[in-house]
């Protein structure tokens, strides 16, 4: 792993970013640095997500955009007198509704009711896929499980050490983190948190096996050459053998027929168009 | 005061006695409040197996190659494995007479975990991919047999003097020298190296880890990440005909007459939540990825250009979740990994991935 070359991207929901309230000043360096710090343990400048754009506005002097993950939204703003114009380069091509991979800085501000506001400067971004989504969402959630099991097992004993808490599995680098937060956030509520992460994860988990009932049922259509089409029975049939149950195969044979790849030729008989 | 081999000592033990072979003996300074002293340290061996020690007190007599009878000696555990200590009340009376079978033994070592620095080691695997070559000792002609091997952490390159190793099932390898070369762990195995055939499963290819669990230059391991930068040399690189080494200019400096052909280097940083690697690649590992075919890289017509190949690189990689498989190196930049492919996630992969992740939770 390189070391002290580049501040960490932290990966984290949006979520944890908005229920952010601590913003730490970091006088190490000549320079003051803020770094955020989440209820759940992750501390920095900058972080890494992946979402899909919802709004975008353009004008003169800067390109806004919302990009939204399964838990809220991040709000992106890159302004003309920024140096980076590789970064505005991307963006000029980002569309609306597209799916996005973002890295960038975070900077805050204080709103007229007290609370704080985060924004990101990207540093990056490019189009992504769903499948590179479906593995953000995921590491990001086993990342958030990990530091949410952390905190816990640190609140069950007062003073407890860091080494106690790398001995358990977590990274020096998590440990801090968590040490710093359970302290800043005494009263944080991590089941709600873990709630949302449980139904994102079950989302994904149906959207996942959808896609591959999906893909199962155009390769099984292909192979027939009956204009008749195949029967619904079979195709769950065929299905089931692929771990497919039923309910994922009616849902899968929803999702064709809109996009326009598969035909219902009669009543429950299936053909690839 | 208690009588002990060393198979016997597994325990802290206040005072002991036993009678031993000086293995090996070293010295180090230690810097304290009271001032600068000198402790030695080194291998303790009998007929039932060998251990550390460590000595704030040593009588000048004793010697490596030494067989030695030692009293009030004592055991603590450091680091969660016994260790002898000798202090000043500690006795020693040479055994020159005494003629000493010493029954080495290693600590077993998991391949991710081979740490730098020449030591001995357990390596249980299965071996693959052998190669024969000969080489000159003194005159003498003498060969050389190198292998991979794989086990449920990693591989690492293994090379054996003179002695043929059985392939395609588990063994034991006992008294593996582990050194680094390169920048990369490799394994050698002497003719006192003992080899023994075990039952073993592993699954085959390369083992998935974690960037921030990366410590060891070893190979056969795969990460899972999002480029987060890509480098600005990346793409279209010209390579002397001859020696194959990169050229800058359009000769080669040691071969101006070989001419040169394209070839494909990419590097950047993968970011996988854990922390971040530096991961360099060739032409075969990403050209699959970046639709890049050979010919079109010899095409004399039309030869490529250097900024749609490096545009091509970076539309294929940037934003999108990857696999890569390789090996790692260490070099004065920090650990990077040589990649040998580098594949999108794919739906497989991510309920791989998912597996592997929810397993730590049960």
């Amino acid at each position: 792993m390189r070391e002290g070359k580049r501040e960490p991207a932290r990966w984290i929901f949006s979520k944890e970013l908005r229920e952010t309230t601590v913003v730490e000043e970091n006088t190490e360096s000549e320079k003051i640095r803020s770094m955020f710090l989440t209820p759940l343990g992750s501390n920095g400048r900058r972080i890494f997500f992946v979402g899909n754009v919802t709004n975008q506005r353009e004008d003169e002097k800067s390109i806004r955009l919302t990009v939204s993950d399964p838990t809220g939204a991040f709000y992106l703003s890159f302004f003309e007198r920024d140096f980076n114009q590789n970064v505005k380069r991307q963006l000029e091509k980002i569309e609306l509704n597209q799916n996005v991979a973002v890295m960038g800085r975070v900077s805050h501000y204080t709103g007229e009711d007290g609370k704080i506001l985060f924004n990101i400067n990207p540093e990056l971004i490019h189009e992504t896929d769903t499948e590179s989504m479906n593995f953000w969402n995921m590491r990001t959630a086993y990342l958030c499980r990990r530091r949410i099991i952390g905190s816990k097992e640190a609140l069950k004993k007062a003073d407890i050490s860091q080494s106690v808490l790398t001995a358990s599995g977590l990274t020096e680098d998590e440990a801090e983190g968590i040490l710093k937060s359970i302290k800043a956030y005494p009263n944080y509520d991590y089941t709600k948190f873990e709630e949302v992460l449980t139904s994102l994860l079950f989302n994904q988990q149906i959207s996942q096996n959808i896609n591959i009932a999906k893909d199962g049922i155009i390769e099984f259509l292909s192979s027939g050459v009956d204009p008749q089409g195949i029967k619904y029975e079979e195709i769950v049939s065929e299905l089931l053998k692929k771990g497919v149950s039923q309910n994922e195969v009616d849902e899968a044979l929803n999702v064709l027929g809109r996009e326009g790849d598969v035909f219902e030729v009669s009543l429950k008989r299936y053909r690839k168009i | 005061m208690v009588i002990k081999k060393i198979n016997e000592i597994t325990d802290e033990i206040q005072d002991v006695e036993l009678t031993a072979k000086v293995l090996s003996l070293s010295q180090k300074e230690r810097n304290s409040e009271k001032g600068n002293s000198v402790y030695h340290y080194g291998l303790l061996g009998d007929e039932t197996g060998v251990l550390p020690f460590t000595a704030w007190n040593i009588s000048s007599m004793v010697r490596e190659k030494d067989v030695v009878n030692i009293k009030r000696a004592y055991t603590k555990k450091y680091n969660d494995k016994i260790r002898i200590y000798f202090d000043d009340k500690t006795e020693f009376a040479l055994k020159p007479d005494v003629e000493m079978e010493v029954k080495r033994t290693y600590n077993y070592e998991k391949i991710k975990n081979l740490g730098s620095g020449v030591k001995f080691v357990t390596l249980e695997g299965i071996l693959r991919e052998e190669k024969e070559r000969e080489f000159e000792n003194n005159g003498e002609k003498r060969k050389v047999y190198s292998y991979v091997m794989d086990d449920d952490t990693g591989s690492i390159r293994i090379s054996s003097f003179g002695r043929k190793l059985p392939m395609g099932h588990g063994v034991r390898l006992e008294g593996v020298k582990i050194d680094e070369f390169n920048g990369r762990v490799n394994a050698s195995l002497g003719e006192r190296a003992e080899v023994h055939d075990i039952e073993l499963q592993i699954e085959k290819g390369p083992k998935f880890t974690y960037i921030s669990e990366i410590v060891n230059p070893i190979g056969g391991i795969y990460i899972t990440g999002f480029p987060i930068s890509i480098g600005e040399k990346s793409g279209l690189i010209k390579r002397c005909k001859e020696c194959k080494k990169k050229i800058d200019d359009e000769r080669c400096e040691t071969h101006p007459e070989a001419g040169f052909y394209y070839d494909i280097f990419a590097y950047f940083n993968v970011d996988d939540g854990t922390g971040y690697i530096s991961v360099t690649t060739g032409m075969d590992a990403i050209k699959d990825i970046c639709g890049i075919k050979p010919e079109e890289l010899s095409n004399e017509k039309r030869p490529p250009l250097k900024k749609e190949i490096y545009e091509r690189i970076e539309r294929s990689l940037m934003g999108k979740a990857l696999k890569i498989q390789g090996s790692l190196s260490k070099n004065t930049m920090g650990m990077s990994l040589r990649a040998s492919l580098v594949s999108s996630i794919r739906v497989e992969d991510n309920k791989e991935l998912k597996k592997i992740m929810e397993s730590e939770f049960l």
